[in-house]
């Protein structure tokens, strides 16, 4: 399925979860970032846990995704002990287990970014290695309600099949649309 | 026909595009940082006037704290702060006489636990400066050992009862001179650290301690002032706090969770009890940072708080 056509009429707001085989997840991540970003213009909230700023900001420039519109929320690299510079678009939390400071931290964000925007959360199956189903699922519950209240539009990446079903079926309750690629 | 949809849908892609301005997100990400550690600063809205609210009330001015109480702190109340060891109860209680001491308010902390030097090293740590409100005055630290407030074997012999008529109990000796002061020092917020340690002494004599406790809380009532007590449940038949004692005879209690989960460790709060004042029935995320004490009114936390 063409994930630009499932994005690119994506009216503020409204909130996805893009469920993609192993092998596609970044290829999934790609598509939607130049929807959103490139062609949408929006700004961007990126949770992520799965690789750590320094690598994103890379993969990202060099697939032509303006960065400059990124705010990332990364939740690995304190708790891997890489290096984590100084300044730069981003928060570094210290563990993909903080999910109170997570939330806050988007939270904040959608606050102040007063433009339009959007918030990804990459990814749904990582978030689950290292938080239990339950937790997870009033995480991701109370998340999605402020992105609501803030008409913030979102990208919940999934794997296809990995992740555990009752938060899925929590999270695809409470998106706009489920997309399977 | 579909071209033309194309064109249209371009048309409001390139629109909203120019509706989004360019953000420092630089900026954004290190006030988000900054926030996490000191909160946002917010103030509790009171629905009363100023000078109303300064007369009936009080405000920690714990970054996020008040937001959790419809107005304030009641004054004159006696108020526990009540967790387990770690949860940020002194940090909490040294915070917020720092806080007033400032202002001008005369504070009194009194510790039966750890010494006024590393007290006095624990405010500097977080920047607050104590010094000058020591100087002034505003900041008075006592401390006391547990062994002042010995408890006489012959006076138990005279019977509880008899012992509370009498009215000469060691720990009021002690603690109304200085309290009170020859000259004049009339403390607005006391602290004591912690009735737990003041417990300890009682061991074996429940009846004693509970009079004792109400004794202590009415001397704290008759001096005027707030007065916060620390305590921590212990696995003890002289835990009055779980025995309910201190929990009965308190105006307020303020509960401080430490979770762990897995690698991390949670900080929260609640405000379990408050007489006169209505406040959120909640617990929330509390973070203790560089420069102290930050509470999230408005975030749950994830890990499992067992009270």
């Amino acid at each position: 399925m063409d994930i630009e056509g499932q994005l690119e009429n994506l009216s503020d707001g409204t909130i996805v979860l893009l469920e993609s085989q192993a092998e596609n997840s970044m290829n999934a991540s790609y598509a939607a970032l130049d929807s959103l970003i490139n062609k949408q213009g929006k700004i961007g909230i990126i949770i992520t846990a799965n690789r750590p700023y320094a690598n994103l900001m890379s993969v990202y420039q060099q697939k032509g995704i303006d960065v400059n519109k990124i705010l990332f929320i990364d939740c690995i690299s304190k708790s891997q002990g890489l290096e984590l510079g100084e300044g730069g678009n981003v928060l570094f939390l210290d563990s993909a287990e903080d999910l109170t400071k997570i939330a806050l931290s988007i939270d904040g964000s959608i606050s102040r970014i007063q433009a339009n925007k959007f918030v990804m959360v990459d990814s749904l199956t990582t978030l689950l290695i290292h938080n239990p189903p339950q937790m997870l699922a009033r995480f991701m519950h109370g998340v999605l309600t402020k992105m609501r209240m803030g008409n913030t539009s979102g990208v919940i990446l999934s794997i296809d099949k990995q992740t555990d079903n009752e938060v899925r079926a929590e999270v695809a309750q409470l998106c706009d649309r489920v997309v399977k690629l | 026909m579909a071209q033309q949809k194309t064109v249209s849908e371009n048309k409001k892609i390139e629109e909203k595009k120019e509706e989004s301005p360019m953000f420092d997100l630089g900026s954004l990400a290190s006030t988000l940082q900054k926030e996490l550690k000191v909160g946002r600063g917010d103030q509790t809205q009171s629905s009363i006037s100023e000078e109303e609210f300064e007369s009936r009330y009080f405000r920690t001015l714990i970054p996020g704290f008040d937001k959790l109480l419809k107005h304030g702190i009641p004054k004159g109340s006696n108020i526990l702060l009540a967790g387990s060891t770690g949860a940020g109860k002194t940090i909490f209680a040294l915070q917020l006489l720092m806080n007033h001491a400032k202002q001008g308010k005369k504070c009194l902390f009194i510790s039966f636990e750890e010494s006024k030097e590393k007290l006095i090293t624990h405010m500097k740590d977080f920047g607050w400066g104590p010094e000058s409100a020591i100087k002034s005055g505003n900041l008075k630290i006592k401390r006391y050992l547990t062994s002042d407030i010995y408890y006489k074997e012959e006076r138990e012999s005279d019977g509880v009862q008899a012992m509370m008529a009498k009215n000469s109990d060691h720990l009021m000796l002690d603690l109304e001179p200085f309290v009170i002061g020859d000259d004049g020092y009339k403390p607005d917020i006391t602290v004591i650290d912690s009735l737990t340690a003041v417990a300890s002494t009682f061991e074996g004599k429940e009846k004693s301690y509970r009079f004792y406790l109400e004794r202590l809380f009415r001397f704290f009532e008759n001096l005027g002032g707030t007065t916060f007590l620390i305590t921590e449940p212990i696995d003890s038949p002289i835990s009055a706090y779980y025995t309910g004692t201190e929990k009965y005879l308190s105006d307020g209690i303020i509960e401080f969770y430490n979770a762990k989960r897995r690698n991390i460790r949670e900080s929260a709060i609640e405000v379990l009890k408050m007489r006169g004042e209505k406040h959120e029935k909640k617990i929330v995320a509390m973070n203790i940072g560089d420069e102290g004490i930050v509470v999230h009114p408005n975030q749950e936390v994830f890990s499992e708080i067992e009270s």
